[in-house]
């Protein structure tokens, strides 16, 4: 089943590491007991690298990038966001890390 | 020059980007400390100043200002002075108003080609952005910026988020201006903080400030480790600054200075070591206004 999390429901904004915090335990609570999660950007227009990061890349670091498409989609988004989402997960998933897929590249 | 323990330093006739390390040099030691404690900046030179001269008076004022220095400025109030326009401008940024409680010309006004000189502390970004910024814009503009123009939003969102997680300053001053003759928004944002060069030290050797610019800008370098810090900010702020918006960024920091432009369809970067260094970070920021969508963009569904 898939739960949809608007984002705005549940932080103000989606400004800086403070906000992708909250969002990153929901999706996190949603993935840990086997669901799937659809995040609304509805009213959010633009997402700085702080936010992406904590919200979503850190998933990377319990979940391999597979799992996390087959499980994590977005809706409600823009063309802005979407480029912004893609060129994060694209470097991230890429880097040559630890059996979760992730670490530091130095 | 020095007499007698006081400082006078004259502000260079055109106060603009180029001009602030002349101007750091004859105030400040390379170590951040003030050449004397008692300091007079003579204004009179001045015949022009823009957003980086204003930014720039106004954190060096505020720093001296903690230090306990006193800071006193020289000028002529004569209207038909060479320096009266560029002392309007100041006066109008609400730079007097903000450090001496009051406008130093009667007939004082915020223009509306500008948002007003502040100093933001990182509690403060997201009121300062929602509630004046983007209205501004918005009424500069006669868009919505939010839904027509997010790499401006993004822009200040990674200035802002670096300052908070790397500077450890408190706050940031910034100043910005609409120039709808030469279809830019300029804005200057500057902090007092650790500077990026030394931060890039944190976690690789490298002697050249203008080199470690270029480390700091690379996706993936990171002197964090907290899950927001990915080295990702400022690679994102010049991409969509200069890359999706085809405006510039120019950086001050440390003893280096690095300035991104398009040229021939890529990114262009330019960095220098200088001889004086600039005592935490300078953001130079030209936004170009004439490339906005007119149309408000659709949704969108992201396809992995």
């Amino acid at each position: 089943m898939v739960r949809t999390i608007k984002l705005l429901d549940i932080v103000a904004k989606c400004k800086d590491e403070d906000d992708g915090k909250v969002v990153f335990d929901t999706i996190k609570t949603i993935l840990d007991t086997g669901g799937e999660v659809k995040v609304s950007f509805n009213g959010v227009y633009s997402i700085p690298t702080s936010f992406i990061n904590t919200a979503f890349i850190e998933l990377l670091h319990y979940y391999p990038i597979e799992q996390i498409k087959a499980r994590l989609s977005f809706a409600d988004s823009t063309k802005h966001i979407n480029e912004s989402l893609k060129r994060r997960f694209s470097f991230e998933a890429t880097r040559v890390g630890n059996k979760n897929g992730f670490c530091c590249v130095n | 020059m020095a007499n007698n323990n006081v400082l006078t330093v004259k502000l260079p006739s055109n106060f603009d980007t180029d001009g602030i390390h002349d101007f750091l040099q004859n105030t400040f030691d390379h170590n951040k400390k003030p050449l004397e404690r008692q300091v007079i900046f003579d204004l009179e030179p001045l015949t022009f100043i823009t957003p980086s001269g204003v930014t720039v008076l106004a954190i060096v004022t505020d720093y001296l200002v903690d230090l306990g220095c006193s800071v006193q400025y020289r000028y002529d109030n004569d209207y038909n002075h060479p320096s009266h326009h560029a002392l309007k401008y100041l006066n109008d940024s609400g730079y007097f108003s903000y450090f001496f409680g009051r406008d130093f010309f009667p007939d004082a006004q915020c223009r509306s080609t500008t948002v007003p000189l502040k100093a933001i502390a990182h509690e403060d970004y997201f009121s300062w952005l929602t509630y004046i910024v983007m209205p501004w814009l918005d009424n500069r503009l006669s868009i919505k910026t939010d839904l027509q123009f997010p790499e401006f939003h993004v822009c200040l969102d990674e200035v802002f988020n670096n300052v908070k997680d790397h500077s450890g300053a408190k706050k940031a001053y910034a100043f910005m201006q609409h120039f709808p003759r030469k279809n830019e928004v300029h804005i200057a944002i500057s902090d007092f903080g650790i500077g990026i060069p030394k931060k890039v030290r944190q976690k690789v050797s490298v002697d050249d400030d203008g080199i470690a610019l270029l480390i700091a800008i690379a996706e993936g370098f990171t002197t964090k480790s907290v899950p927001g810090n990915r080295g990702a900010g400022l690679d994102n702020l010049i991409f969509n600054v200069v890359n999706n918006n085809k405006g510039t960024v120019s950086i001050l920091a440390g003893f280096g200075t690095l300035h991104c432009s398009l040229n021939s369809g890529n990114i262009e970067h330019i960095a220098k070591k200088t001889d004086t260094p600039y005592p935490g970070t300078f953001l130079d920021i030209k936004i170009r206004t004439n490339n906005i969508k007119d149309e408000i963009s659709a949704k969108e569904d992201f396809l992995w």
